[in-house]
């Protein structure tokens, strides 16, 4: 490809290209950050990124919301409705994943009295 | 019959998940039930699954299609002969669930007794139903509900460490699964499909592009997380060796190849053999990870004191065997690949047996003494000489001396790597024999032939419900060595089918 | 040193990344390969087919409703989990940090809440009920009501809030959405059809869709009621603290 058109393509799949971004920097922040609970944003980063890559996938140009019903023209152009279904899936596992996380940290609060990551090491 | 073993494949999944929903309002009536409530909703389903297998050796594959629509537009259950795995995870889960009543009062507060056996059917509901489906989405949605349950039976007890080598796995665990989430994602975009096989058909009439690449790479990745493949395997040590003994027979058993059934589903499920995506490299390069994990696995192994440390290590070190059988494939001479992926598929079953035994041993061991050191250990063989003899068929098995059923996939896998002309891998594998063979014979010497530091004085043999699982799993690994040619009649169907041969070949025949 | 190894580490992943997604088809185009394989069948007959006006929600609990069911299950796992790690909490043993804190509670907040909670219940059943017709369903009522939980012990306390959802009642709701899918989907097996199957032939042909329709609801109820709950358990596990 000819940089005009990866420059034509990064525009055109922005949307894309912000998620892939955002899913480097999540993972980034995992590695870098020794606090727990910074750890874990990072985490939650990188899914909301994947999220935001599968939803606008689904996108269509001019698309209405999948609703059929009163008010809807029979030719009416819908946007794909399968990524909005696999992403409140995703979501709610991602909830799930938040929900123990949080769970562990408070425990090693509790026993330990530190989220840092290097100081936990020591406490062996 | 025929009409009810065809709903098989999912009754099993879906009995295991009622169950375990259901398990925390029996033990409501009576503690004491959530026991037996699981040890009956586990051989339920392992009826269930004895009667997909049965089903699948006489009628061939059962298509299973959830809500009746065809596959590309609904979900479908695909039991086939890689499912096979399946009559191992429920049949160890009983045993496992039958093992912990007595075991699990030794580690875990009485209140959460029916919480553990919750999480182990949901555990086991995970592995089912990840094995059997034929969709992708549903692979990810089961592949959370066991990577979660897993997460928390680790951290049940109330130890310190537990809570960090839980975390330390969640995270790791939480990032592989994303990889996973994001590969579907952009297979989906390339496809516009859910299902495996519609997938597979897909990617061949497509000219290939770099996003179904990347795609293989990101599964490929996340797969290797929860197989603990080198150089992502340090969650590895910590959970398994800390867990409950019970769970991490489970975890080092079963769990670990899941990861290995995500790999073949992927590459030879939808990126096919022969297909439109040459993925060799991909392979290549996974092969001589598994040469590294092997031999990186069997070095830590030897230098740890803590006998679930040993186990653990070794776990990472048997990964490589299996990676290594399976990735030993020609992308146009499919036949070239089939000793490789018999050995690995084999190993896949015999270190599921072995290594549940030797956690179990470990667990009784360390019930009746409070022992995990290796050094206090000493001399043990002669008060718990049941459980320390089937340590020691274990052991003998994992090593792989001819008799036992380690030696048979060592033997494939060799073959394998030989008709490659790798003879770099066969040396890196026998090398780490080598290695695990010192570690085994250091256990063994330790438990019958060392005096105890101290004179032991009130430790007799592991009780009843402990002992019967042992036995078992050990008489187990003795079967499947003398009698080799049972487990291999259940695998050659199945290596020739992933391969994408017709199921009844035979090489050279 | 390390970071520098790590930061050009992840710049090469990220390029790799990027350039995997800007070989994928231009975003919003109605030519991919997603949307003219699969997608059209749902578009065209899922209102026939599937019986709800919001194709979404006939593709979570039709087409796609063994991925729910999981799903439900997920849900399900985390407060198993969460209870597993931390335990649950007695009302003899319990109390909260909130409670604990000297600063009283002032009278704007106690009845603002008092007068929402009814309207904010009722909003959640009417997003329960209402998924098949508009933007909503199960998962999103269910979250609702879970916050509505969470306001009304936040404000009152933990006591009173233990006591208001007690646990007798609790431990029965949070197994609500698995169940509900499993005797929806059960049906089916007695009229010899797959797992999940909606529409039963074997009945008289002037209620199957009425059947339908209440094996649905059933489901969409079973959701709202088990998500909430799970939500209002995994906060009272995580909140509490042991009283002096």
């Amino acid at each position: 490809m000819s940089p005009a058109e990866i420059l034509n393509k990064l525009t055109v799949n922005f949307n894309y290209v912000v998620a892939m971004t955002l899913f480097i920097i999540g993972l980034y922040t995992i590695i870098s950050k020794p606090n727990l609970i910074k750890k874990f944003m990072g985490l939650n980063i990188m899914e909301t990124s994947v999220f935001l890559f599968v939803v606008s996938s689904g996108a269509v140009m001019g698309g209405k919301a999948p609703i059929v019903g009163e008010g809807v023209s029979p030719g009416t152009v819908f946007v794909n409705p399968i990524p909005q279904a696999l992403i409140l899936t995703g979501i709610v596992v991602a909830m799930s994943t938040t929900a123990l996380a949080l769970a562990l940290i408070i425990k090693l609060y509790e026993q330990c009295g530190t989220l840092n990551a290097d100081k936990l090491k020591e406490i062996k | 019959m025929l009409e009810f073993s065809q709903h098989c494949p999912v009754l099993m999944t879906i009995t295991l998940l009622v169950g375990a929903a259901l398990t925390p309002i029996v033990s409501r009536f009576r503690k004491k039930l959530s026991f037996l409530w699981a040890m009956f909703i586990s051989l339920l389903s392992f009826f269930f699954c004895s009667c997909a297998t049965w089903r699948l050796y006489s009628e061939g594959p059962i298509s299973y299609w959830l809500s009746g629509w065809e596959p590309p537009y609904g979900i479908e259950v695909r039991f086939d002969y890689v499912s096979t795995i399946t009559f191992l995870m429920t049949g160890l889960g009983v045993l496992i669930i039958f093992y912990s009543r007595k075991y699990i009062e030794h580690e875990i507060n009485e209140d959460k007794f029916s919480l553990y056996y919750t999480l182990v059917l949901l555990l086991l509901c995970g592995m089912v139903g990840f094995s059997v489906t034929g969709d992708m989405f549903n692979l990810y949605v089961f592949l959370e509900i066991l990577s979660l349950s897993g997460y928390a039976l680790i951290a049940i007890t109330e130890e310190k460490l537990n809570a960090m080598a839980s975390f330390k796995y969640l995270v790791m665990g939480a990032i592989s699964s994303l990889s996973i989430l994001a590969g579907i994602a952009l297979l989906y975009n390339v496809t516009g499909t859910l299902n495996m096989a519609d997938m597979a058909l897909r990617l061949q009439q497509f000219p290939p592009i770099l996003t179904s690449y990347v795609a293989l790479v990101l599964f490929v990745v996340g797969f290797s997380v929860k197989a603990a493949m080198f150089p992502v395997h340090i969650w590895l040590p910590d959970a398994h060796a800390l867990a409950p003994s019970p769970v991490s027979a489970l975890l080092s058993g079963l769990v670990i190849k899941v990861g290995i059934v995500g790999m073949i589903r992927i590459l030879y499920t939808v990126y096919r053999l022969g297909g439109n995506i040459n993925f060799i490299p991909v392979t290549n390069f996974m092969g001589w990870l598994a040469a590294i994990t092997i031999l990186i696995g069997a070095f830590f192994a030897f230098f740890q004191d803590d006998i679930k440390m040993i186990f653990a290590y070794s776990s990472i070190s048997n990964i490589g065997y299996i990676v290594m059988g399976i990735s030993l494939v020609s992308f146009t001479q499919p036949e070239k690949g089939y000793l490789g992926m018999v050995g690995g598929l084999i190993h896949i079953f015999n270190h599921a047996i072995i290594k549940s035994t030797l956690f179990l041993c470990a667990g009784a061991l360390i019930y009746k003494t409070g022992f995990r050191k290796l050094s206090d250990l000493r001399g043990m063989g002669k008060k718990m000489p049941i459980t320390c003899g089937a340590l020691t068929i274990a052991s003998i098995s994992i090593a792989g001396i001819p008799p036992t059923s380690g030696f048979i996939c060592k033997w494939y896998i060799i073959l394998g790597a030989i008709e490659f002309g790798k003879w770099y891998f066969a040396a890196a594998l026998l090398i780490g024999t080598l290695l695990v063979f010192a570690y085994y014979i250091k256990i063994v010497n330790a438990i019958f032939f060392r005096e105890p530091n101290e004179p032991i004085t009130k430790v007799d043999e592991a009780p009843m419900s402990m002992l019967i699982p042992i036995v078992l799993l050990a008489i187990g690994c003795l079967v499947l060595g003398v009698f080799a040619y049972l487990p291999l009649a259940v695998i050659r169907p199945a290596a020739a089918t992933i391969l994408g041969l017709p199921s009844t070949y035979i090489p050279g025949g | 040193m390390k970071k520098g190894v790590i930061i050009f580490a992840l710049f090469l992943l990220w390029v790799l990344l990027v350039a995997a997604v800007i070989a994928l088809p231009p975003m919003g185009s109605s030519e991919t390969p997603a949307y003219t394989h699969v997608v059209p069948r749902y578009l065209e007959k899922e209102v026939e087919e599937g019986g709800a006006n919001n194709i979404v929600t006939g593709i979570i609990l039709n087409y796609r409703g063994y991925d729910t069911m999981g799903e439900v299950t997920v849900i399900f796992t985390a407060l198993i989990c969460v209870l597993a790690v931390l335990g649950r909490e007695n009302i003899k043993r319990h109390t909260s940090k909130v409670e604990l804190s000297s600063v009283e509670k002032s009278v704007i907040v106690k009845s603002v809440v008092r007068l929402l909670a009814p309207f904010i219940i009722l909003f959640a059943l009417y997003i329960i009920l209402h998924g098949a017709e508009s933007p909503g369903g199960g998962f999103q009522g269910g979250a609702i009501l879970g916050a509505s939980v969470i306001v009304f012990t936040l404000t009152f306390g933990f006591t009173l809030g233990m006591k208001k959802f007690p646990l007798k009642y609790r431990t029965i709701l949070e197994s609500a959405g698995p169940l509900s899918f499993f005797i929806s989907g059960v049906v089916a097996l007695f009229c010899g059809l797959n797992f999940l199957t909606y529409m039963l032939p074997c009945i008289n042909h002037a209620y199957q869709d009425l059947v339908r329709h209440l094996l649905l609801l059933i489901i969409e109820i079973g959701i709202g009621i088990g998500g909430g709950t799970v939500i209002g358990s995994i906060f009272f596990a995580m909140e509490k603290v042991e009283k002096e």
